[in-house]
């Protein structure tokens, strides 16, 4: 058999070891469910593990852990050794930081560094990001005025030393949280899920007798590389621009500009003509989240079935200017980032639209979320969230699905589990028939959920809603979906943090997804089915 | 129903196991231990044909009374079948006003986050047949709103113009106080009548409404026609002169009678599967392996399940009718008690090819029976993993199937040589590459199954069977670092002989969320009071005396911050427990799963569990034994991954080796639809119970 350390692996032997190192990251996700405490982690999974190798290249996560972390987390690993050189690391440590910037956009991600050595030399790294429940700041997801006002910053530190925890940096955390049991709890359950997947990483290399991972995140991204240039390649050469209107959050309209220069297999995407970066709203997308975002769109529309590497986007480059919404300068806020960025999908598919129809979709409605805040009667803390779903847009193939998430990825929490979190009702959660944008292709349903506060004691609640100004857009000929609104006691409500006492409503309606191609003249709005 | 009569009467035991292509027949001979097999090719559309002429078929042939049948126990594939080819009755869903949609709106989970076309299941009841009705109950089991029976009154004169034929009621929070959905039947009964009532409270009383929501639409779904099902087979039994109960295997490892099974249809789904898997955990018990992974490898899938102190592992959800095949989370949502099991997609069949990175890929796409392998001559040009299996030197052309087909080496090889061409490896390493590929596929899926469960591979034996399992065990075995092989005997009929040997067993769950403290133990105590009386109807209607119950509580619990529910096992003398002490099992078992507890942290109780359980039966595993001759055939050249090269193997005759046989490896020991692989450094030797147990090296 031909093995790593003689260089060039032959492809059967290949698949086994990639095989291998993309479900042990499959099993690294599943303890760390198991292990998690909070709904966040456990029940939405908003969480990820990558492995890179000695010079931080991505080289696998699970099949489910999402593109944007791919094109984040070897950023952050790199910026977290210029603190902590790799030389200085041992086994045992972690290093950890959630300044946007450097990590995944916004203070809620913690992202977590790992060195995996092997006869004490550095070989790889485990990193994981996690969204902690609560990390302190506003409850607001857009009503910071700058990062200051959003939290706890943690600049590159060393939270475990050999293995001993950095107890001064644990008690800020907890110290900073409104519910520091589950936070420090969830970093315990990655911390242990780092160790298992270092042994079982450990444990692959030592079956195959391998001394380190060079040869074969050599070969897997070499491969990789060579399958986007292929399919880059079939792309006609061009440059293809696309833009769209999103949602300011209480400023002006949002623009996003962006094209998709395609010279032979290389592809370069660029954010020029888009909105500056706001001080009105807590926004804003740092260059990495911008990144990772982009690489979601073009995985999916241009190698959904090739496992996530970064061998999958060395000729992608991706650009924005720096002071622009997608390429923001400390300290703006950025809690919700991930509302605007969203919206590269939208910018992304529109422009390839032009040159590869049958490899995009029409916008979605989906990714809000609502969290509740307060204390019971007795004065306990009650904490409860849900990432919640309009339609997806529809595409040359088929029409769009109602209410499932996407572009990211995520469970929605059980009303019953919800309701046992919080002394909320909810009094409706129901598909809107027509909401999908029409076209040769429907977009998918959104839906209408409501809540009720039940208890005395007022309620808090943080709704995170996406396309209440512009809808999500169809594409080519396909009409947009409905728009979202958000209602407080049957009213339009522009508040986005709002208290209700009891019995007061608060009602969400999710936009159903864009339309693909032009209707027949007459179709209907399919009714729900 | 009508205490059956005392069991010692009669003599035989009748097995009835239906599979996509075969319906299989068992009868033992209770004294003897003698078998006789029957086979009929399964008539999908009225399953019941098959198993009326085997029934006769195999009575007359062994010249057994009906009435002299102990028991009949059956296994059926048309509760799956019904749910996968949208076969069910015309059904309509009540829910709790403003919550109808959740049978659609689903999880709302992309089950495979980059394809941008994924199709996910529609629901079993269209939109128009969804109805609200105003009730409401809060989190804690109060009454907010009391139920509209006008309402309700209206939508049933809605659903009788309809002509639905069965209706699935779910309620949010039901399983705290079932009464709203209660009455919601009797107003069913009174205005629909004909009609068959499912009640989320009773087919699935658990938290998460669209789990809950979706096990109640199909057990409704498919209880008309598995009623009329289990009539036909019931009749037909009593025509042969058969008058005791009919039982029935479900999921989760047990029999009930037929009576439970058509209240509860939706426990039958996966029964052959799950009566294999106990087949294993009863011959491992025999043989003394209490700890094992069952590797069922046929020819197109393999599944696995890990058997922990004897018991197979089970899980509260299961997953049927998925759209995309082996894609977790594409099918619709189960809460049903199941024998535990991963099913992917390798198989004797599965098809190698060479994906757009130039990698060498194995499956899920099988050729199948026709045109089937390349070797198999019947067409097939694409090389499959019996090909290289074949030259390789595991498969003998002139005994495949105990030589009653002979097959092609020369177009096995030509299939692989055209692989090898497009990996630039020769015939061999692609013939290993295949087999290294299917391997790990199957050792990968094997241990995520075991992280999933927060279990260590190693510390199991795998018990192989299935066409192809006892070839591939080595390898499988080897990857998952486990050190012994149990080749069972008359691995062609495991499942069949499984449901002889299964339990009358019923699962019970509901439900009841609180803090852990006295006052809340006290209340859950009076669930399982319930639950066991409830357990113990059943039971006694099943013919199984009362001081042979044994009834085994476990009680869903978690951190109340945390949502991942961990089931802890509550030993008996449950009425003696106290907070404290309940408190102290949850910890234990945490810390046994995640190898680290949160003292602090406050712990709630979720669901209540009860298994009650009858005897199982004893019954030994004959083989066929044909004592007297050398069981030595010859020799024959194997390829093998250590040491790389063709080595001589001795080939032996499975029939003719009987206990205390001592083989060493390499060797190759053949049976009619098997074939076991003792690679070099192994020893394989013969218990008393016929199975081949495999030792291998340290190494």
């Amino acid at each position: 058999m031909t093995t790593a350390s003689e260089g060039r692996i032959d492809p059967i032997t290949l698949e086994v070891y990639w095989n291998r190192l993309v479900s042990l990251m499959g099993e690294t996700d599943q303890s760390l469910l198991r292990m998690a405490l909070s709904t966040i982690i456990g029940e939405s999974r908003d969480f990820a593990f990558l492995l890179l190798d000695e010079k931080c290249s991505a080289l696998s996560q699970s099949v489910t852990s999402l593109t944007v972390f791919t094109g984040i987390l070897p950023y952050t690993t790199r910026s977290l050794l210029k603190s902590f050189p790799p030389e200085s690391l041992k086994e045992g440590d972690i290093l950890l930081t959630n300044d946007p910037w450097l990590g995944a956009g916004h203070l809620p991600d913690y992202c977590f560094v790992k060195p995996v050595f092997m006869d004490e030399t550095a070989i790889g790294y485990l990193a994981c990001l996690g969204h902690m429940q609560d990390i302190g700041g506003t409850l607001s997801y857009f009503g910071a005025r700058d990062v200051y006002e959003e939290g706890l910053r943690i600049p590159p530190c060393k939270l475990y030393d050999g293995g001993a925890p950095n107890e001064q940096v644990l008690d800020i955390i907890r110290a900073n949280s409104r519910v520091p049991n589950l936070v420090i709890g969830d970093i315990r359950a990655i911390r242990a899920a780092l160790h298992e997947a270092t042994t079982q990483l450990l444990e692959f290399l030592s079956d195959y007798g391998l001394r380190d991972l060079r040869a074969i995140s050599q070969a897997i991204q070499d491969r990789s590389e060579s399958a986007m240039r292929a399919v880059v390649g079939s792309i006609p050469d061009g440059r293809y621009a696309h833009e769209v209107s999103v949602d300011g959050y209480g400023g002006a309209p949002i623009r996003i500009a962006g094209s998709v220069t395609v010279d032979g297999e290389k592809l370069h995407v660029d954010y020029e003509g888009t909105s500056p970066q706001t001080a009105v709203a807590a926004i804003n997308c740092s260059m990495n989240y911008t990144r990772g975002s982009t690489l979601v769109a073009l995985k999916s529309a241009l190698v959904p079935e090739i496992p996530n590497n970064d061998g999958l986007f060395r000729t992608v480059t991706v650009s924005a200017p720096l002071g622009s919404i997608l390429n923001c300068r400390p300290p703006v806020a950025v809690k919700g980032r991930s509302t605007v960025a969203v919206h590269t999908h939208d910018v992304l598919f529109g422009a390839l639209a032009a040159a590869v129809p049958d490899k995009v979709q029409a916008g979605s409605g989906s990714f809000w979320s609502v969290g509740v805040n307060g204390q019971y009667a007795d004065g306990r803390p009650f904490s409860a969230s849900m990432i919640i779903d309009g339609g997806m847009g529809a595409s040359d193939r088929k029409g769009g699905l109602s209410t499932t998430a996407y572009p990211w990825n995520s469970v929605v929490t059980p009303s019953e589990i919800y309701e046992n979190h919080a002394p909320v009702l909810i009094t409706r959660k129901e598909l809107i028939p027509g909401s999908g944008g029409r076209g040769r292709h429907q977009g998918g349903m959104g839906q209408r959920i409501s809540f009720q506060t039940t208890g005395e004691s007022p309620v808090t609640f943080t709704v995170r809603p996406v396309n209440t100004e512009f809808p999500p857009p169809g594409l080519l000929g396909g009409e947009d979906g409905s728009l979202g609104r958000v209602l407080l006691n049957g009213q339009a409500c522009a508040q986005r943090l709002l208290t209700l006492n009891k019995g007061e409503e608060l009602t969400l309606e999710l936009p159903g997804g864009g339309g693909f191609g032009v209707a027949a003249p007459s179709a209907r709005r399919e009714a729900a089915e | 129903m009508a205490e059956a009569r005392p069991l010692c009467e009669q003599s035989h035991l009748l097995g009835i196991d239906i599979g996509g292509t075969f319906t299989d027949f068992v009868l033992v001979e209770r004294a003897s231990g003698n078998v006789f097999l029957n086979k009929r090719l399964t008539t999908p559309d009225r399953p019941d044909v098959a198993v009326k002429d085997g029934i006769r078929t195999l009575l007359r042939e062994s010249n057994i009374q009906g009435a002299n049948l102990e028991i009949v126990i059956h296994g059926t594939t048309l509760i799956t079948n019904a749910l996968i080819e949208r076969k069910g009755a015309r059904t309509a869903l009540l829910a709790t006003a403003g919550h109808k949609d959740v049978l659609k709106i689903g999880d709302e989970m992309r089950y495979d986050t980059y394809d941008l076309f994924l199709e996910k299941p529609d629901p079993l009841v269209p939109a128009h047949l969804r109805f609200d009705v105003p009730e409401r109950l809060a989190a804690d089991g109060r009454v907010i709103d009391e139920l509209d029976e006008n309402v309700l009154r209206q939508i049933a004169l809605a659903l009788a113009e309809e002509q639905v034929a069965s209706v699935a009621v779910c309620f949010l929070h039901s399983f705290s106080d079932p009464t709203h959905e209660q009455r919601a039947r009797s107003i069913l009964e009174e205005e629909l009548p004909g009609a068959t009532v499912s009640l989320s409270s009773e087919v699935a009383p658990e938290i998460r409404e669209y789990q809950r929501m979706s096990t109640t639409a199909a057990n409704a779904y498919v209880q008309p026609i598995a009623a009329r099902y289990l009539n036909r087979v019931k009749e037909n039994l009593q025509v042969e002169g058969y008058d005791r109960p009919l039982f029935m295997m479900i999921s989760s490892g047990g029999i009930v009678t037929h009576e439970a099974a058509s209240r509860f249809p939706i426990r039958l789904v996966e029964s052959g599967p799950a009566a294999g898997a106990l087949a294993s955990s009863t011959l491992g018990i025999q043989a003394e392996y209490r700890d094992l992974i069952s590797f069922d490898m046929g020819g197109t899938t393999a599944k696995a399940c890990l058997i922990d102190d004897g018991a197979p592992t089970t899980s509260k959800q299961f997953e049927v009718a998925r759209v995309k095949r082996f894609a977790k989370g594409s099918g619709l949502p189960l809460q049903v008690p199941v024998i535990e099991m991963i099913e992917i997609g390798a198989g004797g069949g599965s098809i190698a090819r060479v994906d757009d990175l130039g990698l060498l890929k194995v499956g899920p796409e099988s050729a199948g029976s026709v045109p089937g392998p390349a070797c198999y001559g019947g067409g097939g040009t694409e090389p499959t993993v019996t090909d290289a299996n074949l030259v390789l030197g595991y498969l003998d052309a002139r005994s495949f199937l105990g030589g009653r087909m002979t097959l092609d080496e020369a177009a096995a090889r030509a299939s692989l040589e055209r692989l090898a061409d497009r990996l630039g490896v020769d015939v061999l390493r692609a013939a290993q590459g295949i087999l290294d590929v299917v391997n790990t596929n199957m050792i990968a899926a094997a241990k995520m199954h075991a992280a999933e469960r927060g279990r260590d591979p190693r510390r199991y034996a795998l018990m192989a069977f299935g066409g192809m399992g006892p070839m591939h065990a080595h390898a499988v075995a080897r990857g998952l670092k486990l050190k012994e092989i149990v080749c069972p005997a008359s691995a062609g009929v495991l499942s069949a002989w499984g449901m002889l040997v299964a339990p009358p067993a019923f699962e019970f769950a509901r439900s009841s969320l609180g803090p852990l403290d006295d006052e809340n133990l006290a209340r859950v105590q009076a669930v399982y009071r319930e639950l066991e009386d409830e357990g113990a109807r059943m039971l006694r209607g099943a013919g199984v005396p009362a001081d042979e119950i044994v009834f085994s509580r476990s009680v869903d619990m978690r951190y109340s911050a945390q949502i991942r529910e961990i089931t802890v096992p509550l030993p008996n003398g449950a009425e003696q427990q106290t907070a404290a002490s309940v408190r102290a099992l949850f910890l234990r078992e945490y810390e046994n799963l995640f190898e680290h507890v949160h003292e602090d942290v406050p712990i709630k109780l979720i669901t209540c569990r009860l298994t009650a359980t009858g005897k199982a039966r004893h019954l030994p595993n004959r083989a066929r034994h044909e004592a007297g001759r050398s069981a030595a055939k010859g020799h024959r050249s194997v390829y093998f991954d250590t040491p790389g090269s063709f080595i001589e193997a001795g080939v032996y005759d499975r029939y003719r080796l009987g206990p205390g046989a001592v083989i060493e490896g390499p060797a190759i020991i053949e049976e009619n639809e098997s074939t076991v692989v003792v690679p070099p450094r192994a020893v394989a030797e013969v218990d008393g119970s016929y199975n081949i147990v495999i030792s291998l090296d340290e190494t």
